[in-house]
């Protein structure tokens, strides 16, 4: 029972299809949809080379065939620009270059830093000198001294002397009479002061000669000079000009707050830069706030 | 592969990966997280990739990271869902590449991928075969269908005369 020759067996019978002929089909039959596969595959240079006979022998026999299978060549797809924004938060930094770039912004933040405090500096030591009322307690101005007068040293004379010859020289004391230009005050011969940067020496005299000035007429200083620049406004502003080639005044607010928020933006601090603006609209100084530092500056109006 | 092998995978690959990805689920911020997934992905196993493949490997990793997406998501749906005759009506564009962009976006996402790859990236039926997890014969199959899908939307917007 081993072999397979014990088993009985049907032998095929010579059965034929009638018309084998009907089966068969050649390129020309293929359906529409058929032919696009054919086609895009060709297109694409996928082709067995089989099927690339049949497709040739097709062309010849069809030439809009092979006019309409190269259109298909047309359906490829060009890229569009399309730009991944967030590219750049992936890159990584080696530790070598994360070191030199902290060293970098560290040291650009203090240059940034440095110059918004030398370039607010100047404002903020001159605004004050020009504002604050004049001062000038021991202040008196002699006619002429007497040569035959003892001399007497005091010091810290409590009374207040105003006496004023034909230039006129500030003083202030509320003593002192404004409507009178006869009221004359006697004083004492001699005063020196114990302030080394004013003395003054008041000899004899002649109480006469000395005239009372309203204090609203004391003139401000005018060694004050009109405009002063600092080598890295200066400097900022020949950059620009260079740049831009253009004369733009240099925004100095605008430079600073800029150099602010680039730090910020680098370190995460909150650092502030504001300008404090009058109700005329005018900017009459800045403030500027941060964890370490916190401070306020006055602007000059040819600053703005 | 070094931290600057990395560095330049990130320049010279993300737009494509993004691009491909984009593309595919036609939305800016899924695809966005997408690619970063990816990268992400790439930098924890940065050692063990060598950068010769490493192009490979974004587009297999962001392709597979999208089909969790589009199987996570209902919102991204292919074409069986259109209405092709309320779709057909809008086209005006005369620009053949924007409307071919038209047409992709009515493909099966699978088709659609492997048409991007072929096309945008150049890659060869067995590349796009190992990407997808498909076989040659499958990936052909798919850009084939494509090609002709995209070729019968264009008849129906009158641009294949």
């Amino acid at each position: 029972m081993n072999d397979d020759t014990d088993y009985p067996r049907l032998a095929p019978p010579d059965d034929r299809y009638p018309s084998p002929g009907n089966l068969f089909r050649s390129a020309n039959d293929l359906a529409d949809d058929q032919f696009d596969l054919l086609a895009a595959a060709w297109s694409e240079n996928a082709l067995p080379d089989d099927s690339l006979a049949e497709m040739e022998a097709l062309f010849v026999s069809d030439p809009a065939k092979k006019t309409y299978a190269k259109r298909f060549r047309l359906l490829h797809l060009s890229p569009i620009d399309d730009e991944w924004k967030g590219k750049n938060a992936l890159l990584r930094t080696r530790p070598a270059a994360k070191i030199i770039r902290r060293v970098y912004l560290a040291t650009m933040a203090a240059a940034a830093v440095a110059v918004v405090l030398l370039t607010l500096r100047p404002f903020a030591e001159k605004q004050p000198a020009i504002q604050a009322p004049v001062r000038s307690p021991e202040v008196a101005v002699v006619s002429e001294p007497a040569k035959t007068a003892p001399l007497v040293v005091k010091e810290q004379v409590p009374v207040p002397v105003v006496a004023v010859t034909k230039t006129s020289v500030p003083s202030e004391k509320k003593e002192l009479p404004v409507t009178e230009q006869e009221q004359i005050i006697k004083i004492n011969p001699v005063i020196v002061s114990a302030r080394t940067e004013t003395p003054v020496i008041i000899a004899e005299i002649d109480g006469r000669k000395l005239l009372a000035v309203k204090l609203n007429e004391i003139p401000a200083p005018v060694n004050i000079p009109e405009r002063e620049e600092n080598w890295i406004m200066k400097g900022i502003a020949g950059l620009s000009r260079a740049i831009k080639k253009e004369k733009t005044p240099v925004d100095g607010y605008a430079f600073a707050k800029s150099c602010i928020n680039g730090i910020n933006s680098v370190f995460g601090s909150e650092m502030e830069l504001e300008k404090v603006i009058s109700k005329n609209g005018d900017t009459v100084g800045v403030t500027f706030s941060s964890s370490l530092l916190s401070f306020s500056a006055p602007v000059r109006k040819s600053s703005q | 592969m070094t931290v600057k092998e990395y560095n330049n995978a990130v320049r010279e690959f993300g737009d494509h990966v993004y691009r491909f990805i984009y593309r595919s689920i036609r939305d800016q911020h899924r695809a966005g997280d997408i690619v970063q997934d990816t990268y992400e992905k790439l930098w924890r196993c940065v050692t063990e990739i060598e950068y010769a493949a490493v192009k490979a490997w974004l587009f297999t990793s962001a392709y597979n990271r999208m089909i969790d997406v589009i199987r996570k998501d209902s919102r991204l749906v292919d074409v069986e869902f259109y209405d092709d005759a309320s779709l057909y009506a809008e086209e005006s564009s005369s620009d053949l590449n924007e409307v071919l962009h038209h047409a992709l976006e009515r493909l099966p996402a699978v088709q659609r991928s492997v048409i991007l790859l072929r096309d945008y990236e150049g890659y060869h039926y067995n590349e796009i075969a190992d990407i997808t997890g498909l076989t040659e014969h499958q990936v052909k199959t798919y850009i084939f269908r494509g090609r002709t899908a995209l070729k019968n939307y264009l008849v129906k917007t009158s641009v294949w005369q």
